[in-house]
C-alpha cells in the first residue's frame, strides 16, 4: 500500500465533499475550455468564410455592416445599388471579376441570394476554394435553385423539388411568392460556411417574383404569371452588393478610394480582411473580458479546493496520528496532502475535457445549424496545454498550504490527538 | 541480558513551560518483560510514551530503546524505527475507517520491509500472518473483510492489537487501551494481550490510571502528577 494509494482512499471515505470539489474544479476548467474553443472556432469560421475577394461594394453603410450582411448574411442591407453603378464596376479596366449579390427574401428561414454563375465561376472560402457543385448543374432558367448542402439537408430537398420563396426575412412569413415556384437543379457540396444555408437564384429569378410588387407589397390587381414574366426584360434595377476581384491587388487600395468617392451615388467599398481585423479587434475586448472571467473562475475554484482541504484537516487529526504511529514522517503527511490536491487537479483536468467536450458537441447541434460556426472536438493545444499544465502544477503546490499545516501540527501531537 | 527500555535520569521540558513534564529516575526494562505504568492524568504519561516512541526526544538524561540511543538519532531515522520495531496502541479510534479490518491490519507491513519480511518468516505471507493475527485476538472471521465501521469498541481495540503484533515488533506500547471497554472485555482484552506479547517475546509497556490492572505485569511505575501544565 503505498501513500497515493492511502490519500486516495481516505479521499474516497470523504467522497461527498470530494465530488463536489471535484466538480467545482473541472466544471471551472471546462468554463475556461469552452470560452476558448468558442472563441477559436468562430474566428476560423469567419476567416475561412470569404477568400479571393478583393473588394465588397455596396451602398453608402458602415463598413462592417456591409460586410455582415454581404457575406455573413447577418443584418439587413440599408440601401442598394443601381444596376447602373454595377456595369460601371463591372467594366472597369482593373476589375477582373465581379459577383452581384441581392438579397432580402427568405425560404423558411434560409436567405436567398440572386445572383449569376459567375458566382460559381469565382466565389472562393477557405483556402481559394470554389463552391463546387455536388448534385446538378448550375443555374440556367430564370426560375431554377441551387441549393446550399445545409438547406437541402435540413429541408431534405431532392433535384425537381419545388422552392417557393416567401417575401422579406424571418422563417415565418405571411407574403409568399407562391405564383413563382422555383424547382431545386443544384445542391452544392459543403463547405462549413454561410453558402450552406442559402439559396441561389438568378438576379432574373429575383426580378421575376418582383415585377408584380413595389415597396414590399403585392400591387393588387396587376397578377403576372410566371409565364408572363419571361417576356418581360428582367434586368434588375438594383443589387445589393458587388463582391469584386481586381486585376490586380495593388489597385486594390485605389479602386476602393475611386469607389467611396463615386459621384452619380453614394457607395462604400471595403476590404474583406481589413474589415474583418476591425471586426476582431472589437470582438477581441468582449473576448478578452470572457477569458479574465474564465481565468478568475478556474483561480476561484482551485481556492476552494483548498479550503475544503484546510477545513477538513481537524477531523483527520486522528487519521494523521495513527499514521505517525505506524512510523509516517511529517513529510509522508505533507505528501499526502499533496497528493489530494494534486488529485484534485489532475483528475478535474480530466473531468473538465470531458465536460468542455461534451458541452461542445451539445452546443454544435444548434450552433452549427443557426450560425454556420463549426465547433471542434480537439485536445487543447498550445498555450492553452501550457496554462492546463500550469493548473496542475498550481494545484499540486497549493496543497502544501494544507501540507504545511498538517506537517507543522504533526510534530506537536505527536501520537497524543484528543478528539 | 538485553534491555527493551532504559533510562537514566530522564526528563522533558515542553518548550515555554518551567517545570518539566516528565522527570523520571533510572530505570531498566528486560527485553521480553512487561511494564505497567500507573499514574493519574496530568503526570506526563502521554510524553513520555511520545519519548518511547520516539516521536519527542528528551530535554535532559539518556533514553535507549532496543539498546538504541533514539535521542541521537534524527527525526527521520527514528521514525523508520518506530515503523520496524514498534507496535503502538491508542486509547481509542485505533483504525483507519477508509481501510477494511484486515487492510488495517497489514498497514505496518505495508510501511515496512522488515516487519513484511517477519511476517513472511514466521507465518509463510502477508494474508497468513494477518488471519494469524486476527484468530488469536478472536475476532469473528465473519468480520476479518468488514468495514471497521461495524466493529464494537472491543472488537476494534482488538484489531489495534493485532495491528500491532504483526511483524513480532520487539516493543509494544499501549496508551490506557482498556479505557473504553466494559469490564468482561477488559479482562478478555488483558488475557490475550499479555499472551501474544509473550508469544513474540515482546515488551509490554502499558499505561493506564486503573490501578487494578497492575497484576498483569512483571513491573510497575507510578508517575506523580508533578505537571499538571500538560496534556
Amino acid at each position: 500500500m503505498n501513500w497515493i494509494n492511502l490519500a486516495l482512499r481516505s479521499l474516497w471515505n470523504r467522497r461527498s465533499t470530494a465530488v463536489l470539489t471535484l466538480l467545482m474544479v473541472a466544471l471551472s476548467l471546462a468554463l475556461l475550455l469552452t470560452v476558448d474553443r468558442v472563441r477559436q472556432d468562430t474566428r476560423a469560421s469567419f476567416s475561412n468564410t470569404l477568400s479571393g475577394t478583393d473588394l465588397i461594394v455596396g451602398g453608402r453603410t458602415g463598413g462592417l455592416n456591409l460586410l455582415l450582411y454581404s457575406v455573413f448574411r447577418i443584418g439587413n442591407a440599408t440601401n442598394n445599388i443601381s444596376w447602373q453603378t454595377y456595369d460601371d464596376i463591372r467594366n472597369n479596366d482593373a476589375v477582373a471579376w465581379t459577383i452581384p449579390f441581392s438579397l432580402g427574401d427568405s425560404h423558411h428561414g434560409y436567405r436567398v441570394l440572386g445572383t449569376n454563375n459567375d458566382y460559381f465561376e469565382h466565389y472562393q472560402y477557405g483556402r481559394r476554394q470554389n463552391v463546387s457543385i455536388n448534385e446538378g448543374r448550375r443555374l440556367e432558367g430564370v426560375y431554377d435553385v441551387v441549393l446550399g448542402s445545409a438547406v437541402a439537408k435540413a429541408l431534405d430537398y431532392q433535384l425537381g423539388d419545388e422552392v417557393v420563396i416567401a417575401h422579406g426575412l424571418g422563417s415565418t412569413s405571411f407574403e409568399m411568392h407562391d405564383d413563382k415556384p422555383f424547382t431545386v437543379v443544384g445542391i452544392l457540396a459543403p463547405t462549413g460556411t454561410p453558402v450552406d444555408r442559402t439559396l441561389h437564384i438568378p438576379l432574373e429569378g429575383m426580378t421575376a417574383i418582383h415585377v408584380d410588387w413595389t415597396a414590399g407589397v403585392r400591387l393588387p390587381g396587376f397578377d403576372v404569371s410566371a409565364e408572363e414574366a419571361l417576356d418581360m426584360d428582367l434586368t434588375p434595377d438594383t443589387v445589393t452588393a458587388v463582391l469584386v476581384g481586381m486585376e490586380s491587388r495593388i489597385q486594390a487600395l485605389g479602386f476602393q478610394r475611386r469607389i467611396n468617392q463615386y459621384r452619380a451615388e453614394p457607395l462604400t467599398a471595403i476590404i474583406p480582411g481589413a474589415t474583418l481585423a476591425e471586426l476582431w479587434q472589437m470582438i477581441g475586448i468582449a473576448e478578452n473580458a470572457l477569458i479574465a472571467i474564465s481565468g478568475l473562475v478556474v483561480v476561484t475554484g482551485l481556492l476552494g479546493m483548498v479550503t475544503v482541504i484546510l477545513a477538513g484537516l481537524n477531523e483527520r487529526r486522528r487519521e494523521m496520528a495513527i499514521l505517525r504511529a505506524l512510523g509516517a514522517r511529517p513529510s509522508h503527511i505533507l505528501g499526502l496532502l499533496m497528493i489530494e490536491s494534486g488529485f484534485y487537479g489532475i483528475a478535474g483536468l480530466v473531468l473538465g475535457l470531458l465536460l468542455h467536450w461534451a458541452l461542445i458537441a451539445i452546443a454544435a447541434l444548434w450552433v452549427q445549424p443557426a450560425y454556420g460556426i463549426q465547433l471542434t472536438l480537439s485536445l487543447p493545444v498550445w498555450p492553452m496545454s501550457g496554462v492546463l499544465l500550469a493548473v496542475v502544477a498550481l494545484s499540486i503546490l497549493i496543497g502544501l498550504a494544507p501540507g504545511w499545516k498538517a506537517y507543522r501540527r504533526s510534530l506537536s501531537d505527536g501520537l497524543t490527538v484528543t478528539t | 541480558m538485553s534491555t527493551a527500555v532504559c533510562w537514566q535520569a530522564l526528563s522533558y521540558r515542553w518548550p515555554g513551560i518551567s517545570r518539566p513534564t516528565v522527570e523520571l529516575t533510572d530505570l531498566a526494562l528486560p527485553q521480553g518483560e512487561s511494564l505497567f505504568i500507573q499514574g493519574p492524568s496530568g503526570s506526563g504519561k502521554s510524553t513520555l510514551l511520545n519519548l518511547l516512541a520516539g516521536v519527542l526526544v528528551p530535554s535532559e538524561g539518556q533514553l535507549q530503546v532496543l539498546e538504541q540511543p533514539l535521542s541521537d538519532w534524527s527525526g527521520r531515522r527514528r521514525d523508520r524505527f518506530r515503523a520496524d520495531h514498534l507496535g503502538y496502541i491508542f486509547q481509542q479510534f485505533n483504525l483507519l475507517p477508509y481501510l477494511s479490518v484486515a487492510a488495517n491490519v497489514e498497514l505496518p507491513a505495508r510501511l515496512s520491509k522488515r516487519r513484511l519480511q517477519r511476517t513472511q518468516d514466521e507465518h509463510g505471507g502477508l494474508n497468513a500472518a494477518v488471519e494469524h493475527w486476527l484468530r488469536c485476538l478472536q475476532l469473528p472471521e465473519t468480520l476479518w473483510h468488514a468495514p471497521v465501521s461495524r466493529l464494537s469498541v472491543g472488537q476494534q481495540q482488538r484489531v489495534a492489537a493485532a495491528r500491532a503484533l504483526i511483524g513480532s515488533p520487539e516493543l509494544i506500547i499501549a496508551d490506557e487501551p482498556t479505557s473504553a471497554l466494559d469490564e468482561d472485555n477488559v479482562d478478555n482484552f488483558m488475557q490475550v494481550l499479555t499472551e501474544q506479547c509473550r508469544s513474540i517475546q515482546a515488551s509490554l509497556i502499558f499505561v493506564s490510571h486503573d490501578r487494578r490492572l497492575a497484576h498483569w505485569f512483571d513491573h510497575q511505575l507510578t508517575l506523580n502528577a508533578t505537571a499538571e501544565e500538560a496534556e
